[in-house]
C-alpha cells in the first residue's frame, strides 16, 4: 500500500474511498499539494488515516460537488463508465494555482474517488491552447487588420507621391515593409519594388523593373476571379481582393492585393500603387480552423469572390428556366472623404453599418455582397418587373441616407445605385455586372443619392466620356488647347477694343472640338480647374502679346463656378497678371449667376477683392438661368451679357423683347453696361442697338478666330469700333 | 445576522469574448489586456447584496467554446443565472449565441440568462450594426453592453442578473 501511495504521490494523484457515512477515506499518502489546498482545521489531521466528510469536502470544492452527481452514477450503477469531470482550477493559500481533474471508478465493490494534479503538465496543454485560440483569434483579426493595413500603406505612398517626394525616397520608404509594394506607371512599368515583393515571387529587381508583366500577371490571375478587374482599373477606380498567384517557379500562393491609381493635381494617373501580401499560410490556417471562405472581414458579407460565384450559378440556374433576376450595385458617395477624413477604422465601422442596413432592407433570400471598398451588391431572384426592384432601391437609398454616429460625429451618407435585370433565359453575369456598373456610373453623373436602371445607350456614353476624361487629362500635357478670341463691338463709337477669349480642343483625331463637347466632362472631374487656369494663364499672355504689338484689347475670360469657389483662385489669377504684365484693367471675368447661389457674401466679396486689384466682372449668360433681377442690384458687376438663346428668338416673340428692353435699361440704372451676345441678323442688331446695349457679340459681325486672325483683322475691328452704329435695315457687307 | 445565499452563476461564451476578465474586474477589480485562454472552470467568489439581500455568488468561469471545445452541459448544473458573453468587436462570435442559449435552456429550463456584449472599450473595432442587434434582441434576453477593461456595466450586470434570479426563485 505504501508503495501504490509512493506512486500516486508520484503521479500527482490523490485516492479516496467512498465510505459507506459518504465521507472520503484517503488512500495512501496525503499528498502534500491538495493538503494545501485544505483549510487549516484538516490540515492538520495530515494522517494516513485522513479522511474528509462528503459536506466539508464540498464546501470546499464547489467542483466536486457538482461532479459528485455524476460521479454518484458511476458508483451507484456498477456498469456504468467512470466519470471524469475535466479539468477545473483551485487556489491554495498562498495564491498558486493547480489545475485538477476528478475521476470516479467503482472497483471490486469500492467507489473510488480520484483527483488528478495536472498542474505539471498544464503549462504545456495550456501552451498549446493558448497558441490554438490565439492562431484563431489572430487569424479572425488578421482579414480585417490586414484590409486595413495595406489601405493605409497605400494612402501613405499615395500622399508622399502627391506631395512630390521623390520616386527614390519613397522607394527607401517602402524597402522594408512586410507587404510587399510595387510602383508602376500607367502603361506597367515598374518604378518601385521593395524586398518583399522580391521575396515573394523571388524576383531579379534589374530584370523585373525592365519587365511590365507583373501587373499584367495579376491582373490576368485576378480577373479569373473577378471578371471586372480590369474594367475597375482602367475607370481608375481602386480595387482590392484575393486570388491565387503562380510564383516564379510557378508554384501556387494566395495574394491579397490592392491596387490604386495616383491623380496628380491635373486628373491623370501618374502611377498605379499594389500592394500584396502573400496569404497563403494564413489560408491554410483559415482551412484548418473551418473558417467561411468569401466573406469580406469587414462586414462579414460575401466578398467579391463569393459574388461571382453566386452570379455564375444563378447564371447556370437561368439557362434552364428564366429567373428573373435583379442586380443592384451601390456604391457610396463620397466615402472615399469620409475615410480620409476620419481614419480607417471609422471607415470600416461605417462599412460595417451600411452592410447591415443593406442586409436589413432586402428579403432574406436575396444575396448580398460588399465588393470591397465602398461597394455593395444585391442580387434579386424571381423578379417580374422594374417596380418590385425600383422599390428595393428606394428603401435601400432611404435606409443608408439615415443618419448614423461615428465617434460621436453625425454623418449622413447618401448612395448611388445602378441596376441591371435580366428577365431572358440564360444571362452572361460579367454583362450584367458591367450594365449595373455603368448605371451606378450615370447615377453618379446624374447627382449621386439615386438608383438609374441601365439603359442600352450607356454603353455608348459612359465609355465615350470615360475616354473623353482621359483624353482631356492628355490634352492639357501635350498642348491641344488653343484659345480663340471673339470680339465684341461697340456700338458707341470710340469704344475700347474687346473681345471674349473662348477655348478649343484641337483633338488629335476629331479635329477642333467645341467647349459643349468637353466642359461638362472637365467640371464633372475637376479637370476644370487646370483647364481654366490654363485659359487664364493663355488669356494674359496673349493680351500681354498683343500690346507689345502696340493693340490694347480688353479680354474677358469664362470662369466656372468650381474654379471661381478653389481656394487657389485668387492666387491664381494674380500670378497670371503679374507673369504676363497683363494689365488688370483689360482683364475682364464672366462668371454666372449660379456662382452665387451658395455663398452669396462670400463670392461678394471675393468679386470685390478682384475689382480692386481693377479686373472687371461680367454676368455671363444672363437669361438662361433663373435670371434674378434681385442679384443685379446686390452683386458687384460691370457688365452684363445677354445670352445667345434670348438673343435669338427676339425677332418673333414680344414678350422677350420686352424683358430685354427692361434689363437694359435697368443695367443702365445700375450703372452696368449691357453685351448682347449670339447677335447674327440685321434684325437682332436693330433691335438692340434700338434699346441701347453697349456691346454685340456674334456671328454678325465676327466668329470666334485665332489669335493671328484677330491681330490680322484688328484694323476693321478698330475702325468699326471708332463708329456709331447705325440703325440699318441690313448691313451684310461687315459680316 | 444576514443569512447569506449560495447562488451559482455561469459564464458562457465563445472563447476569447472576455469571461475571465469580467469576472476578475467583478471579483478583484482588476484587468489585464493579455488574452489568457481558461482550460475547463475556475469558480470565484464574491459577496453582492442586492435588494437587502446578501448573496455569496459562486461564479464558474466556463472555457470558451470554438472547434476544440464544446459547452459542458454539467457545468451548468444548479446554476441560478447565466450570462451569455459575446465580443462586439467580433461578429464570429455572435453566431454561437442562438446555439449556446439552446443548450442553456435545454439543462437549465427557466434559468434567468442576461448577454452581455462584451469589450465595448474598442469602439473602433465595435462591429455590431443595426442588424446584428437585431439578431441578439430576437434571442429575447436582456443585453447589457460592458467593458472588462473600462468596468462598465459590469457591477450592473452582475446586478441585474441577481435580480432576475431572485424574480424567478421568488426570493430564495
Amino acid at each position: 500500500m505504501m508503495i501504490l501511495g509512493d506512486i500516486l504521490e508520484e503521479l500527482g494523484v490523490i485516492a479516496f474511498a467512498r465510505q459507506e457515512d459518504k465521507s472520503f477515506k484517503l488512500l495512501g499518502n496525503p499528498c502534500a499539494w491538495f493538503m494545501n489546498l485544505l483549510t487549516n482545521e484538516f490540515r492538520q489531521k495530515n494522517s494516513a488515516d485522513f479522511s474528509i466528510p462528503d459536506e466539508a469536502l464540498c464546501q470546499r470544492f464547489p467542483f466536486i460537488e457538482n461532479f459528485l452527481i455524476d460521479a454518484e452514477k458511476t458508483w451507484q450503477t456498477p456498469k456504468h463508465l467512470a466519470a471524469r469531470s475535466g479539468i477545473w482550477t483551485e487556489e491554495d493559500a498562498s495564491g498558486t494555482e493547480c489545475q485538477l481533474e476528478g475521476f470516479a471508478y467503482f472497483l471490486q465493490g469500492q467507489a473510488i474517488l480520484l483527483i488528478e494534479n495536472h498542474s505539471t503538465t498544464f503549462q504545456e496543454q495550456h501552451a498549446i491552447f493558448q497558441k490554438a485560440r490565439d492562431m484563431a483569434l489572430l487569424n479572425e483579426k488578421l482579414v480585417s487588420e490586414l484590409n486595413q493595413r495595406q489601405r493605409e500603406l497605400q494612402s501613405e505612398i499615395e500622399k508622399r507621391i502627391l506631395q512630390n517626394a521623390s520616386i527614390l525616397s519613397v522607394a527607401e520608404s517602402v524597402k522594408s515593409h512586410t507587404s510587399a509594394v510595387m510602383i508602376c506607371q500607367p502603361n506597367g512599368q515598374v518604378e518601385v519594388m521593395n524586398n518583399a515583393l522580391i521575396d515573394i515571387y523571388e524576383l531579379d529587381y534589374d530584370l523585373e523593373t525592365e519587365r511590365t508583366s507583373l501587373l499584367d500577371q495579376w491582373v490576368k490571375e485576378a480577373e479569373e476571379q473577378y471578371p471586372e478587374l480590369k474594367q475597375v482599373i482602367e475607370k481608375g477606380s481602386y480595387w482590392e481582393g484575393e486570388f491565387e498567384s503562380k510564383g516564379s517557379e510557378g508554384e501556387s500562393r494566395w495574394i491579397r492585393l490592392t491596387i490604386g491609381p495616383v491623380r496628380e493635381k491635373l486628373g491623370q494617373i501618374s502611377h498605379y500603387i499594389c500592394v500584396a501580401n502573400d496569404i497563403s499560410e494564413f489560408k491554410l490556417l483559415d482551412a484548418s480552423i473551418g473558417d467561411d471562405e468569401g466573406f469580406d472581414a469587414t462586414t462579414h458579407l460575401p466578398n467579391r469572390r463569393h459574388f461571382w460565384r453566386h452570379m455564375q450559378t444563378l447564371s447556370e440556374s437561368a439557362r434552364i428556366e428564366a429567373l428573373g433576376i435583379g442586380l443592384l450595385y451601390i456604391d457610396l458617395d463620397y466615402f472615399k472623404r469620409v475615410n480620409d477624413d476620419l481614419g480607417h477604422q471609422a471607415g470600416d465601422f461605417l462599412l460595417s453599418t451600411i452592410a447591415s442596413r443593406i442586409s436589413r432592407n432586402v428579403k432574406h433570400n436575396d444575396f448580398v455582397a460588399h465588393l470591397g471598398g465602398d461597394e455593395f451588391s444585391v442580387v434579386i431572384n424571381k423578379v417580374e418587373n422594374n417596380e418590385q426592384i425600383e422599390a428595393v432601391a428606394d428603401r435601400l437609398l432611404m435606409s443608408i441616407q439615415e443618419s448614423l454616429s461615428v465617434d460621436g460625429q453625425p454623418i449622413n451618407m447618401s448612395a448611388s445605385i445602378g441596376i441591371a435585370v435580366n428577365f431572358g433565359q440564360g444571362f452572361d453575369p460579367a454583362q450584367l455586372v458591367k450594365q449595373a456598373d455603368l448605371a451606378m456610373y450615370t447615377a453618379k453623373e446624374l447627382g449621386k443619392g439615386q438608383a438609374i436602371f441601365y439603359e442600352p445607350d450607356m454603353d455608348i456614353t459612359i465609355p465615350r466620356k470615360l475616354r473623353r476624361e482621359r483624353e482631356l487629362v492628355n490634352a492639357l500635357e501635350n498642348r491641344e488647347f488653343v484659345l480663340y478670341l471673339q470680339p465684341q463691338i461697340g456700338v458707341q463709337a470710340n469704344q475700347q477694343l474687346r473681345a471674349e477669349a473662348l477655348i478649343r480642343w484641337q483633338h488629335p483625331e476629331l479635329g477642333i472640338l467645341q467647349p459643349a463637347e468637353f466642359i461638362t466632362i472637365a467640371e464633372d472631374s475637376g479637370l476644370i480647374i487646370p483647364i481654366g487656369t490654363w485659359v487664364l494663364k493663355s488669356a494674359c499672355l496673349i493680351g500681354a502679346d498683343l500690346i507689345k504689338q502696340g493693340k490694347e484689347i480688353n479680354i474677358s475670360v469664362n470662369i466656372s463656378v468650381k474654379q471661381l469657389k478653389h481656394p487657389d483662385f485668387y492666387k491664381v489669377l494674380v500670378e497670371s497678371l503679374e507673369e504676363s504684365t497683363f494689365p488688370p484693367s483689360l482683364l475682364e471675368l464672366e462668371i454666372t449667376e449660379s456662382c452665387f447661389l451658395e455663398d452669396l457674401n462670400g463670392v461678394i466679396n471675393l468679386i470685390e477683392k478682384i475689382r480692386c486689384l481693377g479686373i472687371s466682372i461680367s454676368l455671363d449668360d444672363f437669361g438662361t438661368g433663373f435670371s434674378s433681377l434681385n442679384y443685379l442690384r446686390q452683386i458687384p458687376v460691370d457688365f452684363l451679357k445677354i445670352d445667345k438663346s434670348f438673343v435669338q428668338e427676339l425677332s418673333f416673340d414680344k414678350q422677350r423683347q420686352a424683358i430685354i428692353s427692361f434689363v437694359i435699361r435697368l443695367a443702365h440704372e445700375l450703372d452696368i453696361k449691357v453685351i448682347a451676345e449670339g447677335v447674327e441678323t440685321q434684325d437682332q442688331l436693330s433691335f438692340l442697338n434700338s434699346r441701347q446695349v453697349n456691346f454685340i457679340q456674334g456671328y454678325f459681325f465676327y466668329k470666334p478666330m485665332s489669335v493671328d486672325d484677330l491681330a490680322r483683322s484688328l484694323p476693321k475691328i478698330e475702325a468699326l469700333n471708332q463708329q456709331v452704329i447705325p440703325l440699318l435695315e441690313s448691313d451684310t457687307s461687315r459680316k | 445576522m444576514t443569512k447569506v445565499i449560495a447562488k451559482k452563476i455561469c459564464m458562457v461564451g465563445p472563447f476569447a469574448v472576455g469571461k475571465t476578465s469580467l469576472v476578475k474586474r467583478f471579483v478583484e477589480s482588476i484587468f489585464s489586456d493579455k488574452y489568457l485562454t481558461t482550460i475547463g472552470v475556475k469558480i470565484s467568489k464574491k459577496i453582492m447584496t442586492v435588494e437587502d439581500e446578501q448573496f455569496q455568488l459562486m461564479i464558474w468561469d466556463i472555457e470558451g467554446v470554438d472547434i476544440f471545445t464544446e459547452l459542458k452541459p454539467s457545468f451548468l448544473r444548479g446554476a441560478a443565472g447565466v450570462f451569455l458573453v459575446l465580443d462586439g468587436t467580433r461578429l464570429k462570435s455572435l453566431d454561437m449565441a442562438e446555439k449556446l442559449q439552446a443548450v442553456i435552456e435545454q439543462h437549465l429550463p427557466g434559468v434567468p440568462i442576461v448577454g452581455l456584449l462584451n469589450k465595448s472599450d474598442l469602439s473602433y473595432e465595435w462591429k455590431l450594426g443595426e442588424s446584428e442587434l437585431e439578431e441578439i434582441e430576437k434571442l429575447g434576453i436582456e443585453t447589457l453592453t460592458t467593458s472588462a477593461k473600462t468596468g462598465q456595466n459590469v457591477e450592473e450586470a452582475f446586478r441585474a442578473l441577481v435580480e432576475k434570479m431572485t424574480l424567478e426563485t421568488g426570493r430564495v
